[in-house]
């Protein structure tokens, strides 16, 4: 849980997926009015989340869950706004116990990649509960290395097969997606067995809900230390999906994950501000390869590296933050 | 869509009050009254009873059926040519080469297959409701018993269908429509000849106008759940013909077959090791083969506690019985009474018996006398087959519930013992037991292999340490011992005290 106390302003990827979803929000409103909204999620002892949700949205009901009996006092102290109410509860036992009775958006920021299994009971049982409208978004560590290492193998033992032996020991043989092979337990890869894995479960989840599924929005895979996976969507009646993405014109936004049905890296390199003023000067009129061009440098750590930075600088730069310090 | 499908159904309401008023307005001179069977009612009785995933599960029986049936065509074939017999190995495999794929969506169904076909003969009777000539495939071990799978699969899922199928060189399709469907005076079928150059040997049927739960769950643009559920139930259904060869894809995904592999002692001289229990026989006119062993290392207290308190169905792993009849799996990794489970002094399932799997096999060309239930999907609990097949479950899984007893606490022992086993696959086991190993089985006839199971060591003084620490201390230890916080905290303990011992012990050697 070391993670609750990390900043956002040393993990830039996280801010630009946490904009992303701010920027979701926003498109959704054209559709469902989000200020009605319930904001739900696990606000760490500085709720910066909160801050900017309410900031973005004008959500007004807002509930924090800590877990840490430690962390509370603080997280109470930190409150940038007084409609949070924090509250000392698990998400397993709020999923069981809440009403939800408003539209709400939910954020499951998990940490522990252990627990892969019941986070994903815990989504099957959340979207379980859930009605038309209502929003979730659900982070999980997506480190292959967490599952097994090159290093711990025995003799004659295959890293992969190992790795798929293990999740599929953590998450279980029902949940499990049948067309998940151990070719796909690598590095690179496996945020997308994940991927597979947390739409599976939402869509369990539906399953009681005949007139009714889960639509997945967005994606997103980022490190800024821990590879991080995440994943949104929303409940929609059966009928009403053309009229959402219509209205909402999500389908035609290129950050979704419509069109993919995979996670989308974020992996915008470290900049100074002076050269991102110049890189924000040349967007979006010019593209990544042009732009390495005018550069007399590289931004990684050889011409491949700094043209796939600079492509997703390109993708992200609406939110890709400025952060500087301050003196108080 | 609505308004049509209202409309034809208004419209059939007519034409089956039809006769019901001719009855009526002639009932002076009633003569005769009308025992045709209505449509309407076969589709609702027949499909009530079934899930929709055992429902494709027939068609996919019927698939293999008709590798059976070109199989015992080429063996005549061969018969007649130079004689040549089939071995054990090419039974082993006797699938290969043979594939069927299944996809739908929220439009249609579609199984494929190149498993030959059906022939001319078969054809004719294949779509009435319930097969009147039962013994055409006497001798082979097929689990068709009733000639009803096919349509009830297809009116389980919609109101039309087309059957295009070649048969050696003969090719044909057959359409049902919606209207013929609903219509209780339409008893009869066209059929089109078709030119048989090009199309593969083998079976496609295409189902349309899905009811509108069927077209939800098959939707896989909005529901995956349907789809992956339904993957996995094909790959434990089918994982021994998988396993024997047979290529099953769904939705494109390739199934695999789930691993039946026990463990076995890799010196096979010790006298005492482990090893599976294992029967062979024949029990009412039924080859029957059966083992239970040990597949995984018997849980740690620690272990077995974790599995407790996960959920219920991720509880066993691969632990239970399944059972095999004519190659399909028909019960999956149980643990109820079903397979002998807490009945006549075997205990109760309990967590801290999920090593132990047992598998067994009933092969017969009389599939009546299979302990099958009619759906193809259970055991026949009333079979006395079964009942005498199933003393032989319990004396065997009551060995290995005794072994998991003497060896409850871990120990270095313990460890050593299971390193010393190798994985086998479940019935290759057989082949490693010496001839003069075996017992007779009296009581069923057959023969038995009982293992001498090892017990500790007297001597062993092994105790547990048992404690419990706040959760950021044990994360603090964790990053200071394996640089990493999450390291599971037995782990930490353990590594604590060996390393303390190591300490100790180089101390005192001083």
């Amino acid at each position: 849980m070391s993670d609750a106390f990390v900043p956002y302003h040393l993990r830039q990827n996280k801010a630009i997926d946490r904009n992303l979803f701010v920027e979701l929000l926003l498109h959704i409103n054209r559709y469902f009015p989000i200020k009605r909204y319930e904001y739900i999620g696990f606000g760490g002892a500085f709720l910066e989340d909160f801050k900017i949700m309410h900031a973005y949205t004008g959500i007004k009901k807002m509930i924090s869950l800590e877990i840490d009996e430690d962390v509370l006092p603080r997280q109470k102290f930190n409150r940038p706004v007084s409609c949070i109410s924090c509250t000392h509860k698990s998400s397993a036992d709020f999923i069981t116990e809440y009403g939800f009775l408003r539209e709400i958006i939910l954020w499951l920021d998990y940490m522990a990649p252990s627990e892969i299994g019941s986070q994903l009971q815990e989504i099957e049982a959340l979207t379980s509960r859930l009605k038309r409208g209502d929003l979730v978004k659900v982070t999980v560590n997506a480190n292959a290395t967490a599952l097994a290492r090159s290093t711990e193998l025995e003799k004659e033992e295959d890293l992969n097969q190992k790795r798929f032996d293990i999740l599929e020991k953590r998450i279980g043989a029902t949940n499990f997606p049948a067309d998940v092979t151990p070719e796909m337990m690598t590095h690179a890869l496996y945020p997308q067995v994940l991927y597979k894995a947390i739409k599976l479960a939402f869509h369990k989840g539906m399953e009681g809900s005949p007139r009714h599924y889960f639509q997945p929005l967005t994606s997103y895979v980022y490190a800024d230390g821990q590879k991080m996976l995440t994943f949104t969507g929303i409940i929609l009646a059966l009928d009403e999906t053309q009229e959402f993405f219509k209205k909402t014109e999500i389908k035609k936004w290129e950050l979704s994950v419509i069109k993919d049905d995979k996670p989308l890296p974020i992996n915008v390199p470290e900049l100074s501000i002076k050269e991102r003023m110049l890189l924000d000067s040349l967007l979006p009129k010019y593209s990544a390869e042009t732009i390495q061009k005018r550069l007399k440098f590289l931004v990684g750590k050889n011409s491949e590296a700094s043209l796939e930075g600079l492509r997703n600088y390109v993708r992200y730069y609406k939110q890709y933050p400025y952060f500087s310090k301050i003196l108080v | 869509m609505n308004k049509k499908a209202i409309a034809t159904r208004s419209s059939s309401k007519k034409g089956r009050q039809t006769p019901r008023s001719k009855v009526k307005a002639a009932s002076d001179e009633l003569k005769e009254v009308s025992a045709f069977p209505s449509k309407a009612f076969f589709v609702e009785m027949l499909t009530r009873d079934i899930e929709l995933e055992a429902a494709i599960l027939d068609l996919l029986d019927n698939s293999l059926d008709g590798v059976l049936r070109k199989l015992k065509e080429n063996t005549k074939h061969d018969a007649q040519g130079n004689g040549k017999k089939h071995s054990d190995a090419d039974n082993e495999k006797k699938y290969k080469g043979f594939w069927a794929h299944i996809e739908f969506n929220k439009n249609f169904f579609r199984i494929s297959d190149n498993c030959g076909g059906i022939s001319r003969d078969i054809l004719k009777s294949a779509f009435r409701l319930g097969s009147p000539n039962l013994e055409q495939d006497k001798d082979l071990p097929t689990v068709g018993l009733y000639g009803i799978g096919m349509k009830r699969a297809i009116f389980k899922m919609g109101k039309s269908c087309t059957v295009t199928t070649r048969h050696g060189k003969e090719a044909y399709r057959i359409e049902i429509s919606p209207e013929w469907m609903e219509n209780d005076e339409l008893w009869k079928l066209d059929v089109e000849k078709l030119d048989a150059t090009g199309l593969t040997e083998g079976t496609i049927i295409e189902v349309r106008h899905l009811r509108d739960a069927v077209s939800r769950v098959f939707d896989t643009e909005t529901n995956v759940a349907f789809v992956n559920d339904f993957q996995n139930e094909v790959s434990e259904t089918f994982s021994y013909i998988i396993h024997k060869g047979l290529t099953v894809t769904v939705d494109k995904t390739s199934i695999k077959a789930k691993s039946l592999h026990l463990r076995l002692m890799e010196d096979p001289s010790t006298k005492s090791k482990i090893a599976p229990f294992l029967y062979e026989g024949k029990v009412n006119d039924v080859d029957v083969k059966l083992v239970v062993g040990l597949y995984r290392s018997i849980p740690t207290e620690q272990e077995a506690e974790e599995i407790n308190k996960g959920e219920e169905k991720n509880k066993k792993e691969n632990a239970g019985w399944t059972i095999i009849c004519n190659d399909r799996v028909v019960l999956y990794n149980d643990t109820t009474h079903v397979t002998g489970w807490g009945e006549a002094t075997v205990p109760r399932y309990h967590s801290q018996f999920i090593a132990i799997a047992g598998i067994v096999r009933f092969d017969s060309v009389h599939p009546e006398k299979l302990p099958l239930t009619t759906t193809k999907r259970g055991i026949n609990l009333n079979s006395e087959t079964y009942a005498t097949v199933k003393n032989l479950m319990r004396e065997g899984l009551k060995h290995f519930t005794n072994f998991t007893y003497k060896w409850k606490s871990d120990s270095q022992e313990r460890r050593e013992i299971y390193k010393q086993t190798k994985s086998v696959e479940a019935f290759d086991v057989f082949n490693h037991i010496d001839e003069g190993q075996w017992t007779k089985a009296k009581k069923e006839g057959g023969r038995k292999f009982v293992p001498k199971l090892p017990a500790p060591s007297q001597d062993s003084t092994d105790k547990v340490i048992r404690f419990s620490r706040p959760q950021a201390e044990i994360e603090t230890v964790s990053t200071y011992l394996f640089e990493e916080p999450d390291a599971a905290p037995p782990k930490v303990g353990e590594e604590c005290f060996d390393r303390f011992l190591a300490k100790a012990e180089a101390e005192f050697d001083e």
